[in-house]
């Protein structure tokens, strides 16, 4: 049914424009203010890297650093596998999609997009960096963007050093090989969104389940009565 | 040499399981749910022992008398329809609609697509 709605090249092009343009951290919450989401869908993550685990990692740790800010966040497995019911596979085409589409379908108040753009292992003997390049959009249930941020991060898992050197040497040779097999994928992206929603200039106002939602949205007006 | 490595590799994985379940000052209850995902998508041989995994920990939850965090009951209702479940996914579908107001609109439409697919 989704698939009748989907526009093709102008729109995809129209979003490409309007990623590139959103680099700057931004910290003008007005638009987020007035809209005032209470339920976030976290549709699949586009893939601009190699790694396959990469966009899962990303959707796994989503619900939890969202969930936590007190939004009512829909089942991303579940919205994942519906979407694939519909013949929606491809994660960049749930991203050209009209956000009103998806926004109706699930009954959601805003949409969360990410993008990884880079997602680069480096094993450099006894440890593993890895440099990753993430974009997050969030957008109103009508089309509106209420928020976006752009999160650079290099990683490298922390050892517990037992203060024998040897024994320090070794113990990081095996991470090493285990982030090899199966690089740390979770505590990166926790990290990464865990920067991007909870600190400095791009974290996002509280959701409606947060001790903190009514406290914060009563000083916001009463910061507008006084400014009036 | 070689049991040294055992033993460091040992105190490794201590280290990794210990700061796995460090905290617990959280708005909602989640259990394992981000590392059980991760691993549903990639060890698909884990999947039936991640599932069942799942729903003992809501079951436990709601024998207590607690919520899970949001999504979680319609997870396990996905998880349970892809396993040819329809039955026990209509049951979670159900608990999160009563849960979670924000997710009726979609969960009435699986609800009763499923029971117009079994009637």
């Amino acid at each position: 049914m989704i698939r009748l709605l989907l526009r093709s090249g102008t729109l995809a092009l129209m979003v490409l424009v309007a990623g590139c343009a959103v680099n700057q951290e931004s910290a003008d919450f007005t638009a987020f203010h007035d809209a005032q989401p209470k339920s976030i869908l976290v549709v699949p993550v586009v893939n601009e890297s190699v790694d396959v685990q990469a966009p899962l990692s990303v959707l796994t740790t989503l619900p939890k650093t969202l969930g936590e800010k007190g939004y009512y966040i829909f089942p991303v497995n579940t919205v994942k596998t519906l979407l694939e019911y519909e013949g929606l596979y491809e994660p960049a085409v749930i991203h050209n999609t009209p956000p009103e589409q998806l926004a109706s379908l699930f009954g959601a108040d805003a949409i969360l997009y990410v993008t990884i753009h880079e997602w680069t292992a480096q094993y450099v003997v006894l440890q593993t960096t890895t440099v990753v390049d993430f974009e997050y959009r969030i957008v109103n249930h009508d089309g509106a963007e209420l928020w976006s941020a752009r999160k650079q991060l290099s990683y490298t898992p922390q050892n517990h050093s037992s203060g024998n050197p040897l024994a320090d040497l070794i113990a990081s040779a095996i991470t090493a090989a285990l982030e090899r097999a199966d690089p740390n994928y979770l505590p990166l992206t926790r990290q990464a969104n865990q920067q991007v929603f909870y600190q400095g200039a791009t974290a996002i106002p509280p959701g409606p389940y947060s001790p903190n939602y009514k406290e914060y949205y009563l000083a916001l007006e009463n910061q507008e009565e006084t400014a009036d | 040499m070689i049991r040294s490595v055992k033993r460091i590799s040992a105190i490794f994985l201590l280290g990794i399981l210990t700061t796995g379940c460090a905290t617990n000052n959280n708005l909602h209850n989640w259990g394992n749910y981000e590392n059980n995902l991760f691993n549903y998508y990639d060890r698909p041989e884990l999947q039936e022992a991640i599932v069942a995994s799942q729903i003992e920990f809501l079951r436990e939850l709601e024998n207590s008398g607690k919520r899970p965090a949001p999504g979680l009951f319609a997870e396990a209702g996905t998880f349970l329809l892809l396993e040819g479940d329809r039955k026990g996914a209509i049951e979670f579908y159900q608990k999160e609609h009563d849960a979670w107001p924000e997710s009726r609109p979609m969960m009435s439409v699986l609800i009763n697509n499923l029971k117009d697919e079994q009637s």
